[in-house]
Protein backbone atom coordinates (compact mmCIF):
# COMPACT_ATOMS: atom_id res chain seq x y z
CA UNK A 1 0.00 0.00 0.00
CA UNK A 2 2.77 2.68 0.99
CA UNK A 3 5.06 0.67 -1.54
CA UNK A 4 5.64 4.71 -3.78
CA UNK A 5 7.09 5.88 -0.29
CA UNK A 6 9.93 3.04 -0.02
CA UNK A 7 12.97 3.49 -0.86
CA UNK A 8 14.60 2.48 -4.45
CA UNK A 9 16.31 -1.02 -4.39
CA UNK A 10 15.79 -1.99 -0.71
CA UNK A 11 13.33 -4.71 0.92
CA UNK A 12 10.70 -3.90 3.57
CA UNK A 13 8.11 -5.88 5.75
CA UNK A 14 4.80 -5.64 4.05
CA UNK A 15 2.42 -2.37 5.31
CA UNK A 16 0.21 -5.15 7.44
CA UNK A 17 3.46 -5.92 10.05
CA UNK A 18 4.77 -2.69 10.16
CA UNK A 19 1.48 -1.89 11.00
CA UNK A 20 1.35 -4.61 13.93
CA UNK A 21 5.02 -4.08 14.80
CA UNK A 22 4.22 -0.36 15.33
CA UNK A 23 1.30 -1.75 18.09
CA UNK A 24 3.36 -2.07 21.29
CA UNK A 25 4.91 1.39 20.55
CA UNK A 26 1.58 3.14 20.07
CA UNK A 27 0.34 1.46 22.83
CA UNK A 28 3.33 2.90 25.08
CA UNK A 29 2.35 6.16 23.54
CA UNK A 30 -1.10 5.72 24.62
CA UNK A 31 0.23 5.16 28.18
CA UNK A 32 2.29 8.18 28.15
CA UNK A 33 -0.34 10.18 26.79
CA UNK A 34 -2.95 9.46 29.67
CA UNK A 35 0.15 10.28 32.22
CA UNK A 36 0.93 13.65 30.81
CA UNK A 37 -2.54 14.41 30.44
CA UNK A 38 -3.28 13.31 34.14
CA UNK A 39 -0.29 15.25 35.50
CA UNK A 40 -1.28 18.40 33.39
CA UNK A 41 -4.44 18.37 34.39
CA UNK A 42 -4.02 17.21 38.19
CA UNK A 43 -0.78 18.45 38.50
CA UNK A 44 2.67 17.17 39.83
CA UNK A 45 0.59 15.21 42.89
CA UNK A 46 0.33 12.25 40.12
CA UNK A 47 3.84 11.67 40.48
CA UNK A 48 5.57 10.61 43.77
CA UNK A 49 8.01 13.61 43.76
CA UNK A 50 8.60 15.59 46.52
CA UNK A 51 10.88 18.28 48.33
CA UNK A 52 12.88 15.52 48.86
CA UNK A 53 12.74 14.23 45.28
CA UNK A 54 12.54 17.08 43.44
CA UNK A 55 14.21 15.43 40.50
CA UNK A 56 13.51 11.68 39.77
CA UNK A 57 12.83 9.17 37.41
CA UNK A 58 12.08 11.55 34.78
CA UNK A 59 15.22 13.12 35.47
CA UNK A 60 17.35 9.79 35.64
CA UNK A 61 15.95 9.53 31.51
CA UNK A 62 16.93 12.98 30.93
CA UNK A 63 19.96 12.46 32.22
CA UNK A 64 20.41 8.75 30.28
CA UNK A 65 18.83 9.41 27.14
CA UNK A 66 21.07 12.71 26.31
CA UNK A 67 24.11 10.73 27.16
CA UNK A 68 23.19 7.92 25.23
CA UNK A 69 22.22 9.99 22.01
CA UNK A 70 25.76 11.90 22.51
CA UNK A 71 26.72 9.30 19.60
CA UNK A 72 24.82 11.85 17.35
CA UNK A 73 27.21 14.74 18.17
CA UNK A 74 29.98 12.41 18.43
CA UNK A 75 29.66 10.74 15.44
CA UNK A 76 29.35 13.99 13.30
CA UNK A 77 32.19 15.20 14.94
CA UNK A 78 34.20 12.43 13.14
CA UNK A 79 32.53 12.29 10.49
CA UNK A 80 32.35 16.04 9.24
CA UNK A 81 35.19 17.62 11.28
CA UNK A 82 38.05 14.62 11.77
CA UNK A 83 36.83 13.59 8.41
CA UNK A 84 36.68 9.65 9.29
CA UNK A 85 34.87 8.48 6.30
CA UNK A 86 33.71 5.11 7.27
CA UNK A 87 31.15 6.55 9.24
CA UNK A 88 28.84 8.02 6.75
CA UNK A 89 27.52 4.63 6.68
CA UNK A 90 26.54 5.17 9.83
CA UNK A 91 26.04 9.08 10.98
CA UNK A 92 22.04 9.29 9.38
CA UNK A 93 20.92 6.55 11.97
CA UNK A 94 23.45 8.21 14.60
CA UNK A 95 21.27 11.59 13.74
CA UNK A 96 18.07 10.10 14.11
CA UNK A 97 19.29 8.34 17.53
CA UNK A 98 20.04 11.98 18.83
CA UNK A 99 17.18 13.28 17.47
CA UNK A 100 15.06 10.67 19.70
CA UNK A 101 16.27 11.16 22.30
CA UNK A 102 16.87 14.90 22.67
CA UNK A 103 13.15 15.41 21.49
CA UNK A 104 12.33 12.83 23.86
CA UNK A 105 14.42 14.46 26.77
CA UNK A 106 12.30 17.64 26.12
CA UNK A 107 9.19 16.30 25.73
CA UNK A 108 9.62 14.81 29.42
CA UNK A 109 11.09 17.88 31.15
CA UNK A 110 7.90 19.77 29.75
CA UNK A 111 5.59 17.75 31.72
CA UNK A 112 8.14 17.69 34.76
CA UNK A 113 8.69 21.96 34.58
CA UNK A 114 4.72 21.19 35.80
CA UNK A 115 3.33 24.44 34.15
CA UNK A 116 4.66 23.54 30.38
CA UNK A 117 3.01 27.02 29.28
CA UNK A 118 5.57 29.29 31.54
CA UNK A 119 8.43 26.86 30.16
CA UNK A 120 9.68 29.93 28.01
CA UNK A 121 10.59 31.71 31.69
CA UNK A 122 13.65 29.78 31.70
CA UNK A 123 14.60 31.39 28.46
CA UNK A 124 13.18 35.26 29.48
CA UNK A 125 14.52 34.98 33.49
CA UNK A 126 17.64 33.35 32.74
CA UNK A 127 19.91 32.74 35.67
CA UNK A 128 23.44 33.05 34.13
CA UNK A 129 24.57 31.37 37.47
CA UNK A 130 22.61 28.47 36.75
CA UNK A 131 24.39 25.14 35.30
CA UNK A 132 20.88 23.92 34.31
CA UNK A 133 19.91 26.99 32.40
CA UNK A 134 22.80 26.53 30.19
CA UNK A 135 21.63 22.57 29.70
CA UNK A 136 18.45 24.08 28.63
CA UNK A 137 19.99 26.55 26.23
CA UNK A 138 21.71 23.78 24.83
CA UNK A 139 19.41 21.51 24.64
CA UNK A 140 16.98 23.27 22.83
CA UNK A 141 19.73 24.75 20.56
CA UNK A 142 20.98 21.44 19.75
CA UNK A 143 17.85 20.15 18.99
CA UNK A 144 17.28 22.72 16.76
CA UNK A 145 20.54 21.86 15.05
CA UNK A 146 19.98 18.00 15.27
CA UNK A 147 16.43 18.78 13.25
CA UNK A 148 18.41 20.02 10.52
CA UNK A 149 20.29 17.68 10.32
CA UNK A 150 17.53 15.50 9.89
CA UNK A 151 16.08 17.12 7.36
CA UNK A 152 18.50 16.55 4.25
CA UNK A 153 17.68 12.57 5.19
CA UNK A 154 13.27 13.29 5.38
CA UNK A 155 13.79 14.93 2.39
CA UNK A 156 15.51 11.85 0.39
CA UNK A 157 12.66 9.51 0.93
CA UNK A 158 11.51 8.73 -2.38
CA UNK A 159 8.15 11.21 -3.70
CA UNK A 160 9.65 14.02 -1.41
CA UNK A 161 12.58 14.01 -3.37
CA UNK A 162 10.90 14.10 -6.67
CA UNK A 163 9.87 17.85 -5.65
CA UNK A 164 12.71 19.87 -7.25
CA UNK A 165 13.03 22.60 -4.20
CA UNK A 166 13.06 20.22 -2.01
CA UNK A 167 15.83 17.94 -3.63
CA UNK A 168 18.41 21.23 -3.81
CA UNK A 169 17.30 22.56 -0.51
CA UNK A 170 18.42 19.30 1.10
CA UNK A 171 21.12 19.13 -1.31
CA UNK A 172 22.59 22.35 -0.01
CA UNK A 173 21.93 21.54 3.65
CA UNK A 174 24.17 18.79 3.20
CA UNK A 175 27.03 21.10 1.60
CA UNK A 176 27.47 23.03 4.49
CA UNK A 177 26.41 20.44 7.25
CA UNK A 178 29.97 20.44 8.99
CA UNK A 179 28.95 24.26 10.02
CA UNK A 180 25.99 22.44 11.58
CA UNK A 181 27.98 19.83 12.94
CA UNK A 182 30.73 21.66 14.62
CA UNK A 183 27.48 24.05 15.88
CA UNK A 184 26.31 20.62 17.47
CA UNK A 185 29.46 19.82 19.01
CA UNK A 186 30.23 22.79 21.00
CA UNK A 187 26.79 23.16 22.01
CA UNK A 188 27.06 19.51 22.98
CA UNK A 189 30.35 19.64 24.82
CA UNK A 190 28.62 22.13 27.21
CA UNK A 191 25.36 20.99 27.80
CA UNK A 192 26.52 17.12 28.49
CA UNK A 193 29.39 18.74 31.07
CA UNK A 194 26.92 20.79 32.47
CA UNK A 195 24.87 18.44 33.38
CA UNK A 196 27.57 17.50 35.83
CA UNK A 197 28.44 20.65 36.79
CA UNK A 198 25.74 20.80 38.73
CA UNK A 199 27.57 18.51 41.38
CA UNK A 200 29.93 21.04 42.18
CA UNK A 201 27.19 22.99 43.95
CA UNK A 202 25.93 20.15 46.15
CA UNK A 203 27.58 21.33 48.82
CA UNK A 204 24.69 19.98 51.24
CA UNK A 205 24.90 16.48 49.43
CA UNK A 206 28.60 15.23 49.93
CA UNK A 207 27.52 11.91 48.18
CA UNK A 208 27.76 14.16 44.78
CA UNK A 209 29.29 16.94 45.95
CA UNK A 210 32.73 17.27 43.78
CA UNK A 211 35.60 20.20 43.49
CA UNK A 212 37.13 20.51 40.70
CA UNK A 213 38.51 23.40 37.93
CA UNK A 214 38.05 26.76 38.59
CA UNK A 215 33.87 27.31 37.79
CA UNK A 216 33.87 23.24 36.61
CA UNK A 217 33.66 20.52 39.10
CA UNK A 218 35.61 17.01 38.30
CA UNK A 219 31.92 16.13 37.28
CA UNK A 220 31.64 18.29 34.61
CA UNK A 221 34.61 16.80 32.48
CA UNK A 222 33.23 12.82 33.86
CA UNK A 223 29.83 13.39 32.39
CA UNK A 224 31.23 14.55 28.95
CA UNK A 225 33.68 11.71 28.43
CA UNK A 226 31.22 8.97 29.55
CA UNK A 227 28.88 10.56 27.13
CA UNK A 228 31.05 10.30 24.54
CA UNK A 229 32.25 6.95 25.42
CA UNK A 230 28.54 5.52 25.58
CA UNK A 231 26.86 7.45 22.59
CA UNK A 232 28.51 5.73 20.11
CA UNK A 233 28.11 2.04 21.82
CA UNK A 234 24.30 3.18 21.45
CA UNK A 235 24.41 3.89 18.22
CA UNK A 236 25.98 0.33 17.76
CA UNK A 237 23.49 -1.26 19.83
CA UNK A 238 20.80 0.45 17.66
CA UNK A 239 22.27 -0.69 14.35
CA UNK A 240 22.37 -4.04 15.46
CA UNK A 241 18.92 -4.07 16.81
CA UNK A 242 18.00 -2.54 13.29
CA UNK A 243 19.95 -5.61 11.55
CA UNK A 244 18.56 -8.54 14.29
CA UNK A 245 14.81 -7.06 13.09
CA UNK A 246 15.36 -6.80 9.90
CA UNK A 247 17.69 -9.45 9.56
CA UNK A 248 19.97 -8.09 7.00
CA UNK A 249 23.21 -6.19 7.01
CA UNK A 250 22.41 -2.81 7.47
CA UNK A 251 26.47 -0.67 8.35
CA UNK A 252 29.88 -2.69 7.14
CA UNK A 253 31.93 -4.12 9.92
CA UNK A 254 34.65 -1.02 9.46
CA UNK A 255 32.14 1.31 10.71
CA UNK A 256 30.65 -0.97 13.12
CA UNK A 257 34.47 -1.39 14.67
CA UNK A 258 35.76 1.89 14.28
CA UNK A 259 33.08 3.08 16.47
CA UNK A 260 33.58 0.45 18.94
CA UNK A 261 37.37 0.81 19.09
CA UNK A 262 37.09 4.93 19.42
CA UNK A 263 34.43 4.25 22.48
CA UNK A 264 36.89 1.78 23.75
CA UNK A 265 39.66 4.25 23.67
CA UNK A 266 37.05 6.43 25.52
CA UNK A 267 35.85 4.39 28.27
CA UNK A 268 38.93 3.51 29.57
CA UNK A 269 40.29 7.41 30.06
CA UNK A 270 36.53 7.84 31.37
CA UNK A 271 37.18 4.77 33.93
CA UNK A 272 41.11 6.15 34.69
CA UNK A 273 39.46 9.52 35.80
CA UNK A 274 36.83 8.33 37.47
CA UNK A 275 38.92 5.66 39.49
CA UNK A 276 41.00 8.72 40.49
CA UNK A 277 37.69 10.70 41.28
CA UNK A 278 36.10 8.19 43.60
CA UNK A 279 39.45 8.01 45.40
CA UNK A 280 39.88 11.65 45.11
CA UNK A 281 35.87 11.97 47.21
CA UNK A 282 36.93 9.23 49.53
CA UNK A 283 39.84 10.51 50.81
CA UNK A 284 38.97 14.36 50.23
CA UNK A 285 35.26 15.25 49.95
CA UNK A 286 33.87 12.72 52.23
CA UNK A 287 36.20 13.19 55.18
CA UNK A 288 36.09 17.03 55.20
CA UNK A 289 32.58 16.76 55.82
CA UNK A 290 33.02 14.67 58.51
CA UNK A 291 31.47 11.31 57.35
CA UNK A 292 33.45 8.45 56.36
CA UNK A 293 33.02 6.31 52.86
CA UNK A 294 30.74 3.66 54.44
CA UNK A 295 28.56 6.00 56.01
CA UNK A 296 26.98 6.28 52.49
CA UNK A 297 25.93 2.42 52.34
CA UNK A 298 24.80 1.94 55.26
CA UNK A 299 21.04 2.23 54.73
CA UNK A 300 18.28 1.29 52.22
CA UNK A 301 19.34 -1.10 49.33
CA UNK A 302 22.06 0.92 47.96
CA UNK A 303 25.42 -1.11 49.05
CA UNK A 304 29.27 -0.98 48.55
CA UNK A 305 27.55 -3.32 45.10
CA UNK A 306 26.58 -0.12 43.60
CA UNK A 307 30.37 1.08 43.18
CA UNK A 308 31.24 -2.22 42.45
CA UNK A 309 28.93 -2.70 39.69
CA UNK A 310 29.34 1.17 38.23
CA UNK A 311 33.15 0.88 38.25
CA UNK A 312 34.00 -2.82 37.85
CA UNK A 313 30.88 -4.56 36.26
CA UNK A 314 29.45 -1.62 33.93
CA UNK A 315 33.18 -0.10 33.90
CA UNK A 316 36.32 -1.85 33.34
CA UNK A 317 34.59 -4.87 31.58
CA UNK A 318 33.63 -3.18 28.93
CA UNK A 319 36.63 -0.93 28.20
CA UNK A 320 38.88 -4.14 28.61
CA UNK A 321 36.17 -6.21 26.06
CA UNK A 322 36.06 -3.00 23.88
CA UNK A 323 39.86 -2.48 23.53
CA UNK A 324 41.12 -6.00 22.60
CA UNK A 325 40.28 -6.12 18.33
CA UNK A 326 39.72 -9.92 18.58
CA UNK A 327 36.61 -9.57 21.52
CA UNK A 328 35.11 -6.56 19.46
CA UNK A 329 35.25 -8.35 16.30
CA UNK A 330 32.90 -10.91 17.79
CA UNK A 331 29.22 -10.53 17.69
CA UNK A 332 28.42 -11.42 20.95
CA UNK A 333 30.99 -9.72 22.86
CA UNK A 334 30.56 -6.48 21.19
CA UNK A 335 26.95 -6.06 21.84
CA UNK A 336 27.63 -7.31 26.02
CA UNK A 337 30.05 -4.59 26.03
CA UNK A 338 28.31 -2.21 24.18
CA UNK A 339 25.35 -3.05 26.72
CA UNK A 340 27.46 -3.47 29.67
CA UNK A 341 28.73 0.63 28.86
CA UNK A 342 25.33 1.83 28.32
CA UNK A 343 24.03 0.24 31.43
CA UNK A 344 26.75 2.06 33.21
CA UNK A 345 26.14 5.53 32.01
CA UNK A 346 22.12 4.31 33.05
CA UNK A 347 23.36 3.65 36.63
CA UNK A 348 26.10 6.43 36.43
CA UNK A 349 23.37 9.23 36.37
CA UNK A 350 20.96 7.26 38.69
CA UNK A 351 23.55 6.80 41.27
CA UNK A 352 24.35 10.73 40.66
CA UNK A 353 20.40 11.38 41.06
CA UNK A 354 18.39 9.40 43.25
CA UNK A 355 20.89 7.45 45.52
CA UNK A 356 22.02 11.12 46.49
CA UNK A 357 18.93 12.34 47.42
CA UNK A 358 18.14 9.43 49.00
CA UNK A 359 20.80 8.84 51.29
CA UNK A 360 20.85 10.79 54.95
CA UNK A 361 23.34 13.75 55.29
CA UNK A 362 22.93 14.66 58.71
CA UNK A 363 22.59 12.95 62.22
CA UNK A 364 19.21 13.39 62.17
CA UNK A 365 18.22 12.72 58.88
CA UNK A 366 16.91 9.37 57.44
CA UNK A 367 16.77 7.24 54.80
CA UNK A 368 14.21 8.36 51.94
CA UNK A 369 12.84 5.96 49.51
CA UNK A 370 11.23 6.67 46.43
CA UNK A 371 9.31 4.41 44.04
CA UNK A 372 7.97 5.85 40.92
CA UNK A 373 4.25 5.90 40.28
CA UNK A 374 2.69 4.49 37.33
CA UNK A 375 2.13 8.00 35.61
CA UNK A 376 6.10 8.31 35.78
CA UNK A 377 6.74 4.84 34.21
CA UNK A 378 4.59 5.81 31.68
CA UNK A 379 6.37 9.20 30.65
CA UNK A 380 9.16 7.38 30.76
CA UNK A 381 7.94 4.30 28.35
CA UNK A 382 6.41 6.41 25.84
CA UNK A 383 9.79 8.14 24.98
CA UNK A 384 10.98 4.26 24.31
CA UNK A 385 7.48 3.69 22.38
CA UNK A 386 8.28 6.95 20.36
CA UNK A 387 12.07 6.33 19.48
CA UNK A 388 10.95 2.54 18.10
CA UNK A 389 8.12 4.22 16.68
CA UNK A 390 10.08 7.43 14.62
CA UNK A 391 13.13 4.56 14.28
CA UNK A 392 11.31 2.07 12.41
CA UNK A 393 9.19 4.99 10.35
CA UNK A 394 12.52 6.49 9.38
CA UNK A 395 14.39 3.02 8.42
CA UNK A 396 11.03 2.06 6.39
CA UNK A 397 10.34 5.49 4.52
CA UNK A 398 14.24 6.66 4.30
CA UNK A 399 17.23 5.72 3.16
CA UNK A 400 18.59 5.99 6.39
CA UNK A 401 21.55 3.10 5.86
CA UNK A 402 23.46 4.16 2.69
CA UNK A 403 24.93 1.00 2.03
CA UNK A 404 21.96 -0.93 2.67
CA UNK A 405 21.35 -1.93 -1.47
CA UNK A 406 24.96 -2.94 -1.55
CA UNK A 407 25.00 -4.80 1.37
CA UNK A 408 22.20 -6.87 0.41
CA UNK A 409 21.16 -6.87 -2.85
CA UNK A 410 17.43 -7.64 -3.57
CA UNK A 411 17.00 -10.64 -6.49
CA UNK A 412 13.83 -10.24 -8.38
CA UNK B 1 17.38 44.31 28.72
CA UNK B 2 17.19 42.80 25.00
CA UNK B 3 14.66 40.94 23.57
CA UNK B 4 16.11 37.68 24.66
CA UNK B 5 16.27 38.44 28.47
CA UNK B 6 14.23 40.64 30.73
CA UNK B 7 17.28 40.91 33.22
CA UNK B 8 19.69 42.05 31.42
CA UNK B 9 23.17 43.60 32.62
CA UNK B 10 26.00 45.00 31.40
CA UNK B 11 28.49 42.65 32.94
CA UNK B 12 31.47 40.21 31.61
CA UNK B 13 28.90 37.08 32.92
CA UNK B 14 25.82 38.45 30.98
CA UNK B 15 27.66 39.11 27.74
CA UNK B 16 29.78 35.36 27.70
CA UNK B 17 26.34 33.55 28.77
CA UNK B 18 24.01 35.20 26.10
CA UNK B 19 27.19 35.83 23.70
CA UNK B 20 27.41 32.14 23.68
CA UNK B 21 24.28 31.84 22.77
CA UNK B 22 23.70 34.33 20.13
CA UNK B 23 26.59 33.24 18.13
CA UNK B 24 25.38 29.64 18.31
CA UNK B 25 21.70 30.42 17.10
CA UNK B 26 23.72 33.44 14.67
CA UNK B 27 25.13 30.18 12.95
CA UNK B 28 22.34 27.78 13.08
CA UNK B 29 20.22 31.27 11.09
CA UNK B 30 22.48 32.31 8.70
CA UNK B 31 23.42 28.37 7.66
CA UNK B 32 19.48 28.05 7.10
CA UNK B 33 19.41 31.56 5.01
CA UNK B 34 22.42 30.30 2.93
CA UNK B 35 20.47 27.12 2.09
CA UNK B 36 17.44 28.93 1.23
CA UNK B 37 19.04 31.32 -0.62
CA UNK B 38 21.12 28.67 -2.33
CA UNK B 39 18.11 26.91 -2.88
CA UNK B 40 16.63 30.18 -4.29
CA UNK B 41 19.54 30.67 -6.56
CA UNK B 42 19.88 26.93 -8.44
CA UNK B 43 16.22 26.38 -8.85
CA UNK B 44 16.47 28.78 -12.77
CA UNK B 45 20.14 26.66 -13.21
CA UNK B 46 18.70 23.20 -12.53
CA UNK B 47 15.50 24.26 -15.00
CA UNK B 48 17.87 24.37 -17.64
CA UNK B 49 20.86 21.26 -16.40
CA UNK B 50 18.32 19.07 -14.76
CA UNK B 51 18.90 18.07 -11.23
CA UNK B 52 22.04 19.00 -9.38
CA UNK B 53 24.77 16.32 -9.11
CA UNK B 54 24.76 13.68 -6.53
CA UNK B 55 26.47 14.79 -3.54
CA UNK B 56 30.24 13.67 -3.75
CA UNK B 57 30.55 11.58 -0.90
CA UNK B 58 26.69 9.90 -1.62
CA UNK B 59 28.22 8.84 -5.09
CA UNK B 60 31.57 7.32 -3.54
CA UNK B 61 29.54 5.28 -0.56
CA UNK B 62 30.51 1.86 -2.23
CA UNK B 63 34.34 2.85 -1.87
CA UNK B 64 34.42 3.26 2.03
Amino acid sequence: MDSPLLPEGVKRCPTTTFFFWTLPWLALLAWGGLSAFLCLWKGLNQTNMSNVFAFALWIVFDLAVIALGAGAFFTGFLTYIIGKGELKNVINAAVIIGFICYSGAMGMLGIDIGQPIRGWFIFWHANIHSMLVEVSFCITCYLMVLGIEFIPLILRNRQLDKIRELHIFGHSLHEIMAVFAATGTFLSFFHQGSLGGMFGVLYARPFAAREGFYIWPWTFFLFILSAIAAGPCFTILCTKLAEKISRKKLVPDNAIQLLAKISAWLLSIYMVLKIADTLGWIYGVVPRAGLKFIDFYRDGPYGIWLVVCEIVIFGIIPAIILMFPKARQHQGWLITACLLNCTGIVLNRFVFIIVTLAIPVMPFDRFWSYLPTWQEWGIAMAVIGYGFLLFSAAYRYLPVFPQERELNPVTE
Amino acid sequence: MTPFSFEWQWNVEYLVFFGLLYIALTIIGCGLIYCFIKTWLNLPLTEEHGAPPEISYRARYSEY
